[in-house]
């Protein structure tokens, strides 16, 4: 009996120096609170782009046609598949889907990991081994009526909580560069901006995705609204083409901002993730919020663009 | 960043602005049509150059969300590891649930 009471008590000592040791090197913890809002982000980036992907793809459709209705038949001689291709390869955008449902599947996973669940099933389970150790080897202070097998399950509850912790945060350490890679490279798809210089060596800035290619077809359509005011004279008439006018920069403008929203959350979803990865706490529930926001809009603008091809 | 196709992206836009800029200075319709119907033509120039652009760049998410994979089977590895020392302390406790049966039992035979 005495050995056995000495094995217990340097099973418990034991523990007790994990704890301490897991303590001091893991002061710096994931917070779940983070790794939540991270993976709601990331779900609302997906549904903001599905969402202006498809504007950006009725958009550029209605120019196609547009643009085949103005040419002379002589000069398009024969439709082809150029003439009329997604401005967004469905390949191109399997793949942008394929990045962020990976994101929210490892960040699913490490919330699973963070989260209170799993040191909690340990932890009873401890304590129910605990108990039941006391049962059969009639050890008094492991009994369910007493103290010691909770201790010892909550002390297994902290252990674990804290090793799968440091595993998060290690494994999120690791992976952070790729993350911020793929969060920067699909904000940089979106719209990029790089200063140069030209061949005289005057300095400008070239831009680069998504947005400018939505604004030369959004100034065409509103170009061709301009064109048609100049060429009537009614007043009835000038008012309704005013009004399609306004309409149209309105819409240009949501449009706009809904997409540099959305390069905006993607660069936010990079920076929290190394916050989170350093313990540093990372709320994106605003960010969350404002996308939903975005994605309301950009639906409405998609709704707008189905029905009245202008 | 696939600079010669941004390089063509920006020169075609700009081409697009000059031409916009042109409408505004031309008065005669004939003119004006013509110029209309060339930023048409730029616009979809512009068009197919940012679907090449955006078809190149998301070809180079692919080695980095194999990265993002990766680190995601390792967090699964990790739960898998503590559900099954779970699953193990529970076998224990319920072995040792047998075993106290099992000793009731002797006890009672002995008696």
């Amino acid at each position: 009996m005495n050995s056995l009471r000495k094995s217990k008590w340097f099973v418990l000592l034991v523990c007790l120096a994990v704890v301490v040791q897991l303590t001091i090197t893991g002061c710096t913890t994931v917070p779940q609170s983070s790794v939540v809002s991270w993976q709601e982000a990331v779900q609302a980036a997906r549904d903001q782009s599905s969402a202006t992907f498809e504007a950006v793809g009725l958009l550029t459709r209605e120019s196609q046609l547009d643009r085949i209705e103005r040419l002379p038949a002589n000069q398009l001689k024969q439709i082809t598949e150029s003439d009329v291709a997604p401005s967004l390869p469905v390949a191109a955008r399997r793949q942008w889907n394929l990045a962020l449902d990976a994101m929210a599947a490892y960040a699913a996973s490490v919330e699973a990991l963070v989260s209170p669940e799993l040191p909690q099933g340990i932890g009873d389970s401890m304590q129910r081994t605990g108990e039941q150790i006391g049962a059969t080897a009639n050890v008094e202070q492991l009994k369910s009526d007493k103290e010691l097998s909770k201790a010892i399950g909550a002390l297994g509850r902290q252990i674990v909580a804290a090793a799968a912790n440091r595993k998060a945060r290690q494994v999120m350490l690791q992976v952070d560069p790729a993350v911020r890679e793929v969060t920067t490279r699909m904000a940089n798809m979106l719209y990029a901006a790089q200063e140069k210089t030209d061949a005289e060596g005057k300095p400008f800035v070239r831009e680069s995705g998504v947005l400018p290619m939505a604004r030369v077809t959004w100034d065409d359509r509103i170009t061709a609204v301009q064109e048609k005011f100049r060429d009537t004279t009614a007043g009835a008439e000038r008012r309704a083409l005013a009004e399609q006018y306004a309409e149209l920069l309105d819409k240009q403008a949501v449009f706009e901002d809904s997409l540099m929203s959305l390069r905006r959350g993607l660069i936010d979803l990079g920076a929290a993730h190394t916050a989170a990865a350093q313990g540093r706490s990372a709320d994106l529930r605003t960010l969350v919020a404002v996308m939903r926001e975005d994605i309301k809009l950009v639906k409405d603008l998609a709704e707008s663009l189905k029905k009245q091809p202008q | 960043m696939n600079e010669t196709l941004a390089d063509l992206q920006d020169k075609l836009v700009r081409l697009h602005r000059k031409l916009r800029d042109q409408l505004a200075e031309t008065e005669d319709p004939v003119q004006r049509k013509l110029i209309v119907n060339e930023m048409f033509e730029v616009t979809h120039r512009v068009q197919l150059v940012g679907a090449v652009l955006f078809a190149a760049e998301s070809a180079e998410l692919d080695d980095k969300v194999q990265e993002i994979s990766a680190a995601t089977k390792k967090v699964n590895q990790a739960i898998a590891q503590i559900k099954k020392l779970k699953v193990f302390l529970d076998t224990l406790a319920d072995f040792l649930g047998l075993v106290d049966e099992a000793i009731d039992l002797a006890k009672g035979l002995i008696i």
